[in-house]
């Protein structure tokens, strides 16, 4: 980082009448009048406490009033620095028209001269960081949308908003603290002003280098021997947040320095709208992931909408599985009949198949429907694809692509081998498993190749649910003797009781009148809107086929998109050809320069500018906004 | 390098070259080149060095054959005109997309026939005219012009942007000036007549024939495209991935070069080498004005052509007049020469120069 700890110079916009400073001794004091606003004009909220420090080191609290001024008197001239109490997320950007940096402003705050009888100065802070939460635990409904004060900060901030979907097995984690003045390397003087409560609180990126954080005493650890410094991870860990709120502030920074703000002047910088969903199920339950990320998406249809009636324009970019989370949205905006609800969207490595934006549902290879996305287009401008091909958690590395793929048909050609491999799932040093485990890093979870990981966690979602004999088939008699020997009835009577309580939860959630309703047996077709009793009839007969064969699909599995993008899908399917020659689809083949699946957090230099700068960001802006940084 | 294709022998000019600074000046027997001391020499294939200049670091240049035009793209994509004191800006209006941001070189293509040349960096499916952002604005972070271009080569100042493409895309002026061709890595390619560059043709996808636009949603699929004259692409001979045979041309665009005068050019794709049987190494024929591919011609593989690196696209090109095209090698220093019969529309290795 260049910062130094310097801060601003900084005058007062008025001095005593004689023009003279006066002595810190002198028994004149001063009246401090602070004007406080966001980078957008707007006055901070009446009621907001402030705390002005001067040189004797004395606190004078003062609210602020309904033109966002704190008046704080009695001050002994010379140097204040003051905070916020209670307001997360409002860093202070500039004084007197000076930019400062925030971060450096959270650890040592600003020095400002004040002079009898009266000064006034000029606070700029961020607007606050927004959040919406759609994961299980959080308080439904209310909270999946936006409040008026958020949708006016959007509104101010160029009328567009850009929201950010985290992707599979991210917690929802909180933000950290701002480095203290005392862990930054170089500074050895307490500031006037050392600021606690939500002033430390850091909802923007703050650079790992240049800090010594001591580690707390641990075994082995004894600080009056052998001081332990954080490491740069965990010094990440320390200041970054945790969780999606890591996500949110590293994307939020990147896109802002990649729309052109400087460290040197933070006022330009536009808050995302950071979007939690429960993605973090553990690292072998992609099954559940995807139903939770679809569940997610149903309730991301609400903010979406108010937004859109709202006038603002709205662009999304979503990493891994949060594809799946705003493809529902759309899926179902889409069969509702709304069109271009989106301007862009941005699916940073999908983790949905490569064919998931086709607007033909038999093309779908996933046996239970799963896999396509038939209406999502309609309710979107432009998507834009950024896949690599070396990402080694969607797919296999380049390398080994073309054979991969080919072993793993070899090894599958008859349907006993095809029922060791789905044992796979739970048994070890199976010959498939082996294989995918060889084709290198995280793909070892293989998640992502149907079937394998389909049929353990499906069996395991209905468990409770479905009636028996049905996904857990009956075992046969040994020896087969006795009435219905192979369970075969059971099964039929099984199969046919699931078929009618599927039927009667479609035909329930369509009386109830709602136009999202809860889907419970038919969770996995969660990105259609409302589902007819007829697809509730052929879901359960999907089912009930392929445990009849195995859990053998009817079809070859799909690459992921994030992975080949629509290299393969476009020379078969001419609607995808077509959204790619009429500028509806596109894509950003970043494989010769993202080697990693979540690369884009912490983005290396050639990252930045050829995913975030040409690939997301200039896009962005020409198309439709970023904050208020230029279009053209 | 200096390659003699004729007596197929060649000569080391110098081992510290800026390798983005090899050019040919047309109907000339000089050529640039760029040290690493920054040193531009304009130099006859004689050895004499008819003028030598210091300059920034090239990435790209080119040279009319009054050799009193000289344009130079820098790592920003700006293009500069002259050098030394007389160096003015003809296109400076944004560091962003670059060449480091692309990882490809801005191609700048001269047509002294028509008198017109074009730049071709990173396509946009829009953008705005050319009245209403300036070519010259040093102030601002992300450009305006660095898709298509088409430029005046005697007032240097832009003719029209020529939007369309998408990401990265190759772009060429026929040497008579009359049509610009581009293709991109997102498959399109796209034509104009430079005298009227409003009217934008597009290429036949090689699978699915020529795309109608402005058709409203939904019609059958096959009503948005016109397939009356497409041809065979040939196919691999092994199945890939997917188990299924694959297209071994691929419009994902990473040269387009004239290869018979101004009536026929070649669209070459961007590939890997893949083995044999698999590898996309076929360029499409096309001639200029009709968005039908005419044939598909293989390059070969042994040695397999330098089309798997962006930042290489400088390293294929044509001597049109004489149906050649010349491309680097993907994991060699050395050269492939290829020579079109325009009679039989086939391409023939002639020489693989090591």
């Amino acid at each position: 980082m260049s910062d130094t700890l310097a801060p601003p110079v900084l005058q007062p916009s008025r001095s005593s009448p004689t023009g003279d400073s006066m002595p810190a001794h002198c028994c004149v004091s001063v009246t401090v009048l602070i004007e406080h606003r966001d980078t957008l004009g707007r006055p901070l909220p009446a009621g907001t406490e402030v705390e002005l420090c001067d040189i004797g080191r004395q606190t004078y609290r003062a609210r602020i009033d309904a033109d966002g001024i704190s008046r704080h008197e009695g001050v002994t001239p010379g140097k204040v620095a003051w905070q916020l109490l209670g307001r997360e997320g409002q860093h202070l950007v500039a004084v007197d028209d000076v930019p400062c940096d925030p971060r450096w402003a959270a650890a040592a705050p600003p020095e400002c001269d004040v002079a009898a009888d009266e000064t006034s100065l000029r606070a700029v802070y961020l607007p606050p960081p927004i959040g919406i939460n759609l994961r299980e635990e959080a308080a439904p409904e209310a909270s999946d949308r936006l409040s008026d004060e958020q949708l006016e900060q959007l509104r101010l901030a160029g009328n567009n908003a850009t929201l950010f979907l985290h992707g599979y097995n991210v917690a929802y984690g909180s933000y950290r603290h701002f480095a203290g003045w005392e862990q930054r390397d170089g500074v050895t003087d307490r500031p006037l002003l050392v600021p606690s409560g939500s002033a430390r609180v850091a909802t923007i990126r703050q650079d790992t280098d240049g800090l010594t954080i001591p580690l707390p005493p641990g075994p082995g650890r004894n600080h009056a021997i052998s001081p332990f410094s954080a490491n740069p991870e965990q010094v990440e860990g320390m200041i970054n947040g945790s969780g999606a709120h890591n996500w949110y502030v590293h994307m939020e920074y990147r896109l802002n320095r990649a729309a052109g703000m400087t460290d040197d002047d933070w006022r330009p910088y536009t808050r995302i709208v950071g979007i939690a969903w429960p993605g973090d199920t553990g690292a072998v339950d992609f099954f559940q992931a995807e139903l939770n990320a679809m569940a997610a998406g149903r309730r991301l249809v609400a903010l979406l909408a108010q937004l859109h009636d709202a006038g603002i324009a709205i662009n999304v970019i979503s990493h891994s599985l949060g594809a799946r989370v705003i493809l529902t949205a759309l899926n179902i905006l889409g069969e509702q009949g709304q069109r271009q609800v989106l301007d862009n969207l941005y699916l940073w490595q999908p983790a949905v198949a490569d064919n998931a934006l086709v607007d033909d549902p038999s093309q779908d290879s996933h046996p239970l429907g799963m896999g396509v996305f038939p209406e999502a287009h309609k309710a979107v401008r432009k998507v834009v694809v950024l896949h690599s091909q070396e990402d080694g958690i969607l797919g296999p590395p380049r390398s080994e692509t073309p054979d991969f793929w080919q072993r793993i048909r070899d090894r599958i050609t008859t349907p006993l081998q095809l029922g060791r491999w789905v044992g796979g799932v739970v048994l070890a040093n199976d010959q498939v498993d082996e294989l995918i485990g060889s084709a290198g890093g995280a793909y070892g979870k293989k998640w992502w190749v149907f079937p394998i990981g389909l049929a353990g966690p499906i069996t395991q979602y209905y468990v409770d649910k479905a009636p028996a004999h049905t996904v857990r088939p009956p075992i046969p008699s040994q020896p087969p003797a006795g009435p219905d020997p192979y369970g075969r009835e059971r099964a039929a009577r099984g199969w046919q009781a699931f078929r009618e309580l599927a039927i009667q939860e479609a035909r329930d959630a369509l009386a109830s009148g709602e136009a999202l309703p809860t889907y419970r047996l038919l969770a996995p077709l969660a990105h259609h809107a409302v589902i007819s009793e007829a697809s509730a009839a052929r879901y359960i007969d999907s089912l009930e086929a392929l445990v009849k064969r195995q859990w053998r699909a009817g079809k070859t599995p799909r690459a992921a998109l994030g992975h080949i993008g629509f290299g393969a899908v476009r020379v078969e399917n001419r609607f995808i050809e077509r959204k790619l020659g009429d500028k509806a689809y596109d894509f950003v083949d970043q494989t010769s320069w993202l080697f990693d699946h979540s690369g884009m957090r912490i983005p290396s230099d050639e990252i930045f500018e050829k995913s975030y700068q040409e690939g997301v960001v200039r896009p962005l802006i020409r198309d439709s906004g970023f904050g208020d940084y230029e279009p053209i | 390098m200096l390659w003699d294709i004729e007596r197929r022998k060649r000569e080391v000019l110098s081992s510290e070259a800026n390798i983005y600074s090899a050019y040919f000046i047309e109907e000339s027997d000089a050529f640039l080149w760029q040290g690493l001391d920054n040193i531009v020499r304009v130099q006859r294939v004689t050895g004499e060095v008819i003028e030598e200049f210091e300059h920034f670091p090239t990435y790209g240049h080119v040279m009319d054959s009054t050799l009193s035009n000289y344009l130079a793209s820098d790592i920003d994509w700006n293009i500069f005109h002259g050098h030394g004191e007389a160096m003015r800006p003809v296109m400076q209006d944004g560091i962003s997309p670059s060449f480091q941001g692309s990882g490809k070189i801005l191609k700048i293509t001269l047509s002294e026939e028509g008198r017109k040349f074009v730049s071709a960096g990173l396509g946009d499916r829009e953008s705005p005219s050319i009245e209403e952002v300036a070519a010259v604005a040093p102030e601002r972070r992300f450009s305006n012009y660095t898709g298509v271009t088409l430029w005046d080569l005697d007032t240097f100042q832009p003719i029209a942007m020529l939007p369309g493409n998408s990401y990265k895309v190759d772009a060429t002026i026929s040497p008579d000036g009359q049509w610009v061709v581009s293709g991109d890595e997102n498959t399109l390619g796209f034509f104009w007549k430079t005298d009227s560059p409003e009217t934008r043709y597009r290429m036949a996808s090689y699978d699915h024939g020529i795309f109608r636009e402005g058709l409203p949603e939904g019609l059958q699929e096959d009503e948005y495209w016109d397939e009356s004259h497409l041809i065979a692409v040939p196919k691999s001979t092994k199945a890939d991935k997917w188990g299924n045979t694959r297209s071994l041309a691929t419009p994902t665009t990473i040269a387009i070069a004239f290869i018979n005068g101004s009536e026929e050019f070649l669209r070459i794709g961007y590939a890997h080498d893949d083995g044999e049987g698999m590898s996309r190494t076929y360029a499409a024929l096309f001639e200029a004005g009709n968005p039908w591919p005419q044939a598909y011609l293989d390059l070969g593989r042994n040695p397999f052509p330098s089309v798997n690196n962006y930042s290489r696209n400088l390293s294929i090109d044509s001597a049109p007049e004489a149906n050649l095209l010349v491309t680097g090698q993907a994991f060699d220093g050395g050269i492939n020469v290829y020579r079109y019969d325009p009679e039989t529309r086939t391409l023939t290795k002639e020489w693989v120069g090591r």
